[in-house]
């Protein structure tokens, strides 16, 4: 194991089990995180969101103990056991106070190796999946989220949101498989962070050993984004606009991606230090809120600017993004944007490696993307030697996209006389009901 | 992990953390002021203030706090609340002088410009409609306090009304400066990897010459008792129909809001929670149920909320609901479902102090509301000595029908 400022850092391969251990002795607390290597693609073909049913089921009744047993069992050591899912991934993760490890090692050996995936507690789960999605219509801002990304990945896998439709049709068998293809050694990667003792570590490792080698490869297929898209979403008692303005990505394997970090940092992610918050909100004070982010992930990704602002503003607001993009790209960052923004990359390295589970997040992220066991310790250099004529032709080559997608949520009628000044966006498509379109 | 406190000449007292293993250093600056601090006509100022903190001062032109912050790989943010104003920044250690620097900068000599206040008016104005008036839940928390409070403070929300933020003036934001922001009515918080001798220098260095002003003293009126049920029902543009409601209790520092902390466990911690188990699990009526504790300096609120799965029946879900709340103190506590709140605050607790800027924020609530930087600590103690019979006693008293505050919003056209 490596000794480290942020604590003892060791990666291990035990009978084909990967991984890493991150101890800290002062901790009070241990994480168990194992993620599978794979996201959005293990949903079957029309039914996104089964990978989140799957999720959600894997504490839901196991061989020995009963969805309630193992609520009762974790909320009375205070434990948590949760799960994230993004594109290409989905991470499990067990906290819990260093002193009961051995009353939650059962749990976790219960909850991976044999979770039985019960019916009743599918209907459960599925019926509060599908409000969950209803409840995406209450909220402005994840609304639009959902109609960019549901178009500007379209058919790709990554576009497979759930729908009441794709819900509906997922059964027990559906889930079972995703189990069965995602739950082996070639897919799970294992952190182990915190107080852990030497032993403990292995008794967890030792769970897996058993696990086949996968037999199902992934189909690797590039997400792209082609065409003009300007989507309404009418909200009649809005009285400001949510918008998602974007075109298509790269994927997060790019190399020398950290000149693509520095850039949209300079551009719309750096909060108060970009261009856009300086310009949008600062200057004109047309929003709260306005940033820019690359979404890269294995097959590609997606470029996005999100913002929000009222109705009579949603317009110039749009326009304004778009003159800041235009000038970004043809004249580049400067100099001292660019050093400014080194510094908060490197000097921000140390903050964000505060906690084991911290560390345990960087590198199943590194291992997610081929980024290296080494991804943690050569961040700074990386960042350093990154050029200004980099970044630059980053932003020539990344924003200089024609097909675009705007996604507005916000009430059209108090809009329609500013709506001609998008046209270039294409011919709008208004939506009054988020399901209506789906079979 | 001991925690020192010095306090300069000018009564401005600053507490200092060091942590083992902290990569970097949390200053944090709370303000004894928040919405509570306010008047009506101009609801909102405390948090209109915490924007233009931003917006330069002597030696810094707008966003260049910020900015500079940023490029010295930190970061920064500010918020408010009923009673507080926080101001912190979480920076690499060797940075910790300059982020005393900046902070005292805006704390002793704030520019307050018309030309950029004009412009951060439409900024909250923005973030208003963003949380409150396009947002069901957020028009729902600014209605349950309306309700809860009809005299207090706490009745006006902490962005403020609408009609205020159109109206401040520039000069508003100049007295409620210089006002409220005074070292006698501050403290600064140090925490994580840092020298603690050279922090006092600096700390004496940047803050010592900030004059003190004797604070007014606030006449904040008393909520009258309430005596009957209050309701609010609005319908709206939603798709899930949902009830939040509130029972006014008593403030942080009291032994009636630990046993509320203990409350809202048994309740709402976790997937076998009582309302959890019956609304969420067995019935199937909500997609989301619960309670919580907000708890101010003068009072507390107990809260509920329950959010209806699609196609069920809002009424029933509702009165499963207060039925759990309020019949609570009749129901049987076992000792294994009082050992399981406990169990979950300390684990709370072992979460919050894990890392440097949410431990300083733990202490700075503690001395913040009860005098004592080390009540989170003391409160173990207390979960440990309280017995069922004071915590049945207790909800008894304060959840009951009659106390009970409710915003329910319902679709449009619901009958």
């Amino acid at each position: 194991m490596k000794e480290t400022e942020f604590g003892k850092i060791g990666f291990f391969n035990e009978n084909g089990v990967r991984g890493a251990v991150i101890r800290r002795s002062d901790s009070e607390s241990i994480n168990i995180s194992l993620m599978i290597k794979r996201g959005s693609d293990l949903n079957p073909e029309n039914k996104g969101g089964a990978v989140d049913l799957f999720a959600s089921m894997l504490s839901k009744g196991t061989k020995s103990f009963s969805a309630m047993d193992i609520a009762e069992k974790l909320d009375y050591l205070g434990a948590d056991f949760t799960y994230k899912i993004d594109k290409d991934s989905v991470i499990f993760n067990f906290w819990f106070l260093k002193e009961h490890f051995q009353k939650i090692f059962p749990l976790v050996e219960e909850i991976f190796l044999y979770p039985q995936f019960p019916e009743d507690e599918l209907e459960r789960e599925k019926l509060k999946t599908l409000s969950s999605l209803y409840q995406i219509v209450d909220s402005p801002s994840a609304l639009a989220s959902y109609i960019f990304t549901k178009n500007i990945y379209s058919d790709h896998p990554y576009g497979n949101l759930a729908t009441p439709f794709s819900i509906n049709s997922i059964t027990a068998e559906d889930i079972k498989k995703i189990y069965e293809n995602s739950f082996t050694k070639d897919l799970i990667y294992l952190v182990i962070s915190g107080n852990i003792s030497d032993k403990a570590r292995k008794q967890i490792i030792s769970l897996f050993k058993a696990l086949p080698h996968s037999s199902e490869t992934k189909k690797i297929e590039k997400a792209e984004y082609r065409g003009n898209k300007f989507i309404f979403f009418d909200k009649k008692d809005s009285t400001q606009s949510q918008i998602r303005l974007g075109f298509g990505g790269i994927s997060r394997r790019t190399e020398n991606y950290e000149a693509i970090n520095l850039m949209n940092f300079i551009l719309g992610g750096g909060g108060f230090s970009s261009r856009l918050l300086l310009k949008v909100r600062t200057e004109a004070g047309y929003t709260y809120s306005i940033s820019s982010s690359f979404e890269s992930f294995n097959d590609g990704g997606s470029f996005v600017i999100s913002s929000f602002s009222k109705n009579e503003t949603t317009a110039e607001t749009i326009k304004l993004s778009e003159k800041v993009l235009r000038e970004f790209k043809k004249n580049g960052a400067t100099e001292k944007e660019l050093k400014d923004a080194k510094a908060y990359f490197i000097g921000n390295l140390i903050l964000s490696m505060e906690t084991p589970s911290d560390i345990a997040g960087k590198l199943m992220y590194a291992e997610r993307y081929g980024l290296g066991e080494d991804f943690l310790f050569n961040s700074e250099k990386r960042y350093k030697r990154v050029s200004l004529e980099e970044v630059n032709k980053f932003s020539k080559e990344l924003l200089n996209k024609k097909d675009r997608l705007l996604v507005i949520v916000g009430n059209l009628n108090s809009m329609k006389k500013k709506i001609d000044k998008l046209k270039d966006y294409g011919k709008l498509l208004v939506i009054e009901n988020l399901f209506d379109s789906e079979k | 992990m001991k925690l020192e406190k010095f306090t300069l000449d000018n009564g401005l007292e600053v507490f200092l953390l060091n942590r083992r293993y902290s990569p970097g250093v949390s200053i944090q600056i709370w303000v004894k002021a928040g919405s509570r601090n306010e008047r009506p006509g101009i609801t909102g100022i405390s948090h209109m203030l915490e924007h233009m903190m931003f917006k330069g001062s002597k030696k810094y032109g707008p966003q260049e706090h910020a900015q500079i912050i940023q490029a010295n790989g930190g970061e920064l943010n500010a918020f408010t609340s009923n009673d507080r104003t926080v101001y912190f920044e979480n920076l690499p250690p060797s940075k910790l002088l300059l982020g005393l620097d900046l902070e005292s900068d805006r704390f002793l000599r704030l520019a307050l410009d018309e030309k950029e206040f004009q412009t951060e008016r439409q900024v909250v104005y923005e973030e208003r409609r963003m949380r409150t008036d396009n947002s069901p839940y957020g028009k729902a928390t600014e209605m349950l306090f309306a309700l809860t409070f009809i005299a207090h403070p706490y009745h006006w929300p902490v962005i403020g009304w609408e009609s205020d933020i159109i109206s401040w003036t520039i000069e508003d934001l100049k007295n409620y400066y210089k006002t409220f922001y005074s070292p006698s009515n501050t403290f600064i918080l140090i925490s994580g990897k840092f020298d603690k001798e050279k922090a006092k220098i600096w700390v004496e260095k940047k803050f010592g010459k900030w004059k003190r002003v004797k604070i007014p003293e606030l006449r904040i009126p008393k909520e009258p008792e309430q005596i009957g049920e209050r309701v609010t029902e609005i319908k709206m543009e939603v798709e899930l129909p949902f009830v939040f409601a509130a029972y006014r209790v008593s403030p942080y520092n009291s032994k009636e809001s630990v046993i509320f902390e203990i409350i809202e466990k048994i309740l709402s911690g976790g997937e076998s929670s009582k309302i959890y188990r019956k609304l969420v699990y067995e019935k199937q009526l909500a997609l989301s149920a619960g309670g919580g504790l907000y708890s101010f300096l003068d009072y507390g609120m107990f809260f509920t909320y329950g959010l209806l799965n699609k196609g069920k029946d809002f009424n029933s879900m509702k009165k499963l609901l207060f039925d759990e709340i309020e019949g609570f103190y009749q129901e049987k506590i076992t000792e294994e479902e009082f050992e399981k709140a406990r169990n979950q605050l300390k684990a709370d607790l072992v979460k919050a102090t894990e890392k440097n800027f949410s431990h300083a924020m733990v202490v700075g609530e503690s001395y913040f509301y009860t005098g004592d930087p080390e009540y989170y600590k003391k409160k173990k103690r207390i979960y440990e000595q309280l017995d069922i019979k004071e915590i049945k006693e207790t909800a008894e008293k304060y959840l009951k029908e009659i106390r009970r505050n409710s915003v329910i919003i319902l679709p449009k056209g619901a009958k």
